[in-house]
């Protein structure tokens, strides 16, 4: 009948589909792949931006006057942190949370070659390159300064999240006398020069390093 | 017997409020980067005393003013508060530490280095004067500087 062979026909190709698709998840889950954890890691003190979010730098120098822009925010995982040299306590203390990871990265080399460290000033006024420089090296020789002018900076900071204010200065007879307020967060960008993660302060060292771990291999494990 | 007692309670007093009646421990300054203009100094200051201590001013010769700050983060913020001056009751130690209260040395006049001395000389407000001696140092406290050697 030629009823039945269609309808034969049809149970055919749904079998047949059925088994396909059973085959292409069994592939995909016995595939190396699936060996990666499959959910976001648990983190201590930090959130991991799913998707990450684009960032388009403008206008930026680094250290040694050299544009900073996207294609230099590529290719590395990236700690980054706002701030300032004549910042009396938060800074210096930061920084040297930084110091801290890089050398704990020694037992993990080919993660440390992976990874860099960069201070963006909020203060450009009196933060220029030179200065920059010699303050990022005087915590480790491999740190990164960002400097640019106040609209770039400024520009820059909203799209990563972060806020600051110049305070009054503390003797009207010395107007470079100042503070600023700022955002405590450490940034991570990724090899895309993407935002990916946000560490809350407190910072510790050990406990950045410890979800920094957990976010790479995670992400690397998705983007092989 | 009560005269006698209450003399004896009044020097007792007078004592405490006259003679070096703060200690310090544990002081010491952050070395900074070549061309710091700002340094922090950090100490735990205990009143020996039965009454309250005011730090009103702090200076040096090592830099051209000291304020004393505290470092606050609020809802992700890290702002800086001026105080005029400290406050110290009896018996209680005031940390200055990091992320919290600490001295603010301002245009240091020379580079100073680890192992340097500088002496800070605290006006109080029952008209003396104590000095503390702090040691320049790079590291932060004892267990980042446990951590940085492993």
């Amino acid at each position: 009948m030629p009823t039945d062979h269609k309808e034969n026909n049809n149970l055919q190709k749904f079998i047949i589909g059925t088994f396909a698709v059973i085959a292409l998840l069994a592939g995909i889950y016995f595939s190396p792949i699936s060996h990666q954890p499959a959910t976001p890691p648990i983190l201590d003190n930090s959130t991991l931006l799913m998707p990450p979010k684009l960032i388009q730098p403008a206008g930026l120098i680094d250290h040694n006057s050299k544009p900073f822009g996207l294609p230099q925010m590529q290719g590395y995982w990236s700690f980054v942190f706002f701030g300032y040299t004549n910042c009396p306590d938060v800074c210096p203390a930061t920084l040297f949370q930084f110091k801290t990871i890089a050398k704990m990265l020694d037992k993990y080399p080919e993660i440390k070659a992976k990874t860099r460290f960069i201070l963006v000033s909020i203060d450009p006024e009196r933060d220029n390159p030179e200065h920059l420089k010699e303050y990022v090296q005087y915590y480790n020789p491999d740190f990164i300064g960002i400097t640019g002018n106040n609209k770039d900076i400024y520009s820059f900071s909203r799209q990563m999240g972060i806020i600051f204010q110049r305070m009054a200065p503390g003797k009207p007879s010395e107007p470079d006398d100042y503070l600023v307020d700022h955002s405590s967060a450490i940034l991570m960008l990724n090899p895309k020069g993407q935002l990916q993660a946000v560490f809350s302060a407190p910072h510790e060292a050990n406990k950045i390093l410890k979800d920094y771990l957990l976010i790479y291999n995670y992400l690397s494990g998705l983007n092989p | 017997m009560k005269q006698v007692l209450f003399l004896f309670l009044l020097l007792a007093g007078f004592q405490g409020y006259a003679s070096n009646s703060l200690s310090f421990t544990q002081a010491w300054v952050q070395e900074g980067p070549p061309g710091s203009r700002v340094l922090a100094g950090f100490m735990n200051i205990t009143n020996t005393s039965n009454l309250d201590i005011i730090i009103e001013s702090a200076s040096s010769d090592n830099f051209k003013r000291i304020e004393f700050h505290q470092s606050i983060n609020k809802n992700g913020m890290a702002r800086m508060q001026q105080h005029k001056q400290l406050l110290i009751k009896p018996g209680a130690t005031l940390k200055l530490e990091h992320g919290s209260f600490h001295l603010m040395l301002i245009k240091p006049e020379t580079r100073l280095k680890a192992g340097d001395k500088v002496n800070i000389l605290f006006r109080l407000s029952n008209q003396t004067t104590q000095s503390v001696s702090l040691t320049v140092k790079k590291q932060m406290n004892t267990q980042q500087n446990h951590e940085l050697h492993h």
